[in-house]
């Protein structure tokens, strides 16, 4: 056994960056993006539009940490759309207007979002269910009552101090951002400094190991789905400071985008790999290809296939480098990944089983 | 008493047990219905269950082989709105134009398939992200080639497929009940079924046993899109109207229904005849309650409720050492 002190500075700054920051060429693909849209889109490069995209990304954001943490757990959730609706609509109409039940306006909803995230995360620990079609049909479910709820229209309406939230700022960064950032750094610290971190990846890497080192599986699978719920209600609550009522439809999109910003940013459907880092890169790139595309008048149809074909991409590159296939196929053939096959269970395997 | 363990161990085996029991869960669900709802059993009622039925049986006999294979597929849906979009669009109301818009969707599922197929099993990417790719491109795909609003040019030649009658019975029907015949006869009898098993219980060693996984792995995901495709066709037939989100949902309810039907997520156990009785365990709930007469919101929360506690009853962990 080599001491791990034994390891050079350079690759302990290399890990060190990996855990907080993610892959480096996700941040690298951000900046290449920001400068072609500078040049090609006019309007691109101002402070005011800057400020705009972090606006815009803040819920996408918080709803990521949450999926980011279900995926490195070998899971997914589906049903963030439906609980951030639910988190908004409920949000809005416990407020309606007043500033009184302001406190109640948000627990309520966080709460809401705990139970279904909960209720998620029972099901997916404690029978075979595939976590994909567990959190799909709870999103049918919550989307339902949302739709009862409000009638399907729009519903409630914030706080006049709720309302300017959304377009105060303090100091150079908009109200949002910085409410935000207290959340990410608290998200980083729990990834990477605390034991609760670790187990999420080693039950994420394989669960029946991580149970027989003492890890609570169920606990930790169910307290990350819980942790997503919330999450997810509470971007609702923040979508709503922008708005000027509850809508029902308010989370369409949540879902996709927010399993494609953490795999954008490394992680892998079969667990035990991502980061809240990587993460945070890849809701920077959705959000400023959607401002860009929005601000050059690309008509919205194409968003959908823009935003698959980067997905593609970075699943192709994650594929490529999880194998080191370019290396090895040079040196054997395009079969040569049976030499050295993936652990039981991953790679072509269906993910997001957990 | 070892007998009777062995002999279980063997229904366990062939993966009999779990879709017998799928079926034991239709039949009492059938009574229950006839009780519940006088109408259930009118004769156009249950044709009209038949008819609906049809699309996501073909597509959830597609999706059985992907995660038979050990995969999933989850941009049938969108493969399915695309050919409802494409096939009406092309067609023009020219009933001359029916073969070729055929032609047309068949050939774009066959290259949706195939890129999926090549990608997961040759590139190793995994099979859920990358087809959630491809349903994220396919969707705008559809968006793009409609811009938002869908022409309608079916023929009432090709709703035929769909709404024509033989013997009192819709032609959608003769149609899942020959995809069904085809696939279990390709499944169960023939070796590329055989290496489709295998491939879901263990990869590596029946890559090492010689046999050509990446090709089947490709031929399975070719096969479920073709099938989403007749299944988009069967549907635009039925509803009449070419849609943009004509197929959304069907990838949830399509997995749904094979889960439920007894096949191992995670590859290697299952039958087809199990689908089919989780196709129509979803469509007789659903439709009871339209029969029943509940508002819509009701409609998506009973979905949701049904499919997630039919997955979390009836899901089986794949084979073991994985």
């Amino acid at each position: 056994m080599s001491a791990p002190r034994s390891v050079s500075k350079a690759v302990r700054l290399h890990r060190a960056s990996n855990r907080w920051l993610g892959p480096l060429w996700v941040w690298a693909v951000l900046l290449v993006l920001v400068i072609v849209a500078i040049y090609t889109v006019p309007e691109f490069a101002s402070i005011d539009n800057a400020k705009n995209i972090l606006r815009q990304a803040v819920p996408l954001a918080i709803v990521t940490i949450g999926q980011t943490a279900v995926i490195v757990l070998g899971g997914i959730d589906l049903s963030v759309a439906a609980v951030l609706a639910l988190g908004n609509t409920l949000s809005m109409g416990l407020m309606d207007g007043g500033e009184g039940s302001m406190l109640l306006a948000i627990l309520l909803p966080l709460l809401a979002g705990l139970l279904v995230g909960t209720i998620n995360g029972l099901v997916v620990a404690r029978t075979a269910a595939p976590a994909f079609i567990v959190t799909l049909g709870a999103a049918s479910v919550v989307q339902g009552i949302v739709f009862w709820y409000t009638s399907s229209g729009p519903y409630g309406s914030p706080s006049l101090s709720f309302g300017e939230l959304g377009f105060k700022e303090y100091g150079p960064l908009p109200a949002l951002v910085v409410f935000f950032i207290p959340l990410l750094v608290a998200g980083l610290i729990v990834q990477n400094r605390t034991r609760t971190g670790r187990h999420i990846y080693a039950v994420g890497d394989d669960d029946r190991v991580a149970e027989r080192a003492g890890v609570h599986v169920a606990r930790v699978k169910v307290g990350v789905y819980a942790l997503s719920g919330v999450l997810a209600a509470l971007a609702g609550i923040a979508v709503a400071t922008r708005t000027g009522s509850g809508d029902p439809l308010a989370g369409v999109g949540f879902d996709w985008d927010s399993v494609a910003a953490a795999v954008i940013g490394g992680a892998v459907l079969v667990g035990g790999r991502g980061t809240i880092g990587g993460a945070m890169a890849g809701v920077l790139i959705i959000a400023v290809i959607d401002n860009a595309m929005t601000l050059k008048d690309v008509s919205a149809f194409w968003q959908s296939t823009v935003k698959g074909v980067i997905v593609l991409v970075a699943v192709i590159i994650a594929a490529l480098a999880a194998k080191d296939v370019l290396r090895t196929y040079l040196r054997r053939g395009p079969m040569s990944n049976f030499k050295h096959p993936p652990p039981a269970g991953s790679a072509s395997k269906g993910g997001a089983g957990a | 008493m070892s007998a009777i363990a062995a002999r279980l161990g063997r229904i366990e085996r062939t993966g009999f047990g779990a879709a017998g029991a799928a079926y034991l869960v239709l039949v009492s669900l059938f009574v229950i219905a006839a009780i519940a709802s006088p109408d259930f059993l009118d004769k156009q009622n249950l044709l009209n269950i038949g008819r609906q039925a049809a699309p996501l049986a073909i597509v959830a006999l597609g999706q059985t082989i992907v995660i038979l294979c050990g995969g999933i597929d989850v941009s049938v849906g969108a493969v399915m709105s695309l050919t409802t979009v494409v096939v009406s669009q092309e067609m023009g109301g020219d009933p001359s134009m029916v073969l070729p818009a055929v032609m047309i969707v068949l050939a774009l599922g066959a290259v949706i398939g195939l890129a999926n197929g090549v990608l997961i099993s040759r590139v190793g990417t995994d099979p859920f992200v990358t087809t959630l790719a491809a349903l994220l491109i396919v969707q705008g795909a559809a968006l793009v080639y409609t811009q938002g609003t869908p022409s309608n040019g079916l023929t009432p030649g090709f709703r035929q497929i769909s709404e024509g009658e033989l013997l009192g019975i819709p032609a959608s029907i003769f149609f899942a009940a020959a995809v069904f015949a085809l696939i279990w006869f390709l499944l169960g009898r023939t070796i590329w079924g055989k290496s489709i098993y295998a491939i879901g219980g263990n990869l590596r060693a029946t890559y090492l046993s010689g046999r050509r996984t990446a090709l089947i792995q490709t031929s399975a995901y070719v096969a479920c899109s073709l099938l989403a495709v007749v299944a988009g066709l069967l549907l635009a037939a039925r509803i009449g109207t070419a849609e943009v989100k004509a197929g959304s949902g069907f990838e949830l309810e399509a997995i749904a229904a094979v889960l439920i039907g007894g096949t191992a997520f995670g590859g290697g156990r299952g039958r087809v005849a199990g689908t089919i009785a989780g196709v129509l365990i979803l469509v007789i709930l659903f439709n009871l309650v339209n029969l029943l007469s509940l508002p819509s919101e009701i409609q998506l929360i009973v979905r949701g409720l049904v499919i997630v506690l039919g997955v979390a009853v009836y899901s089986r962990r794949p084979a073991s050492g994985s």
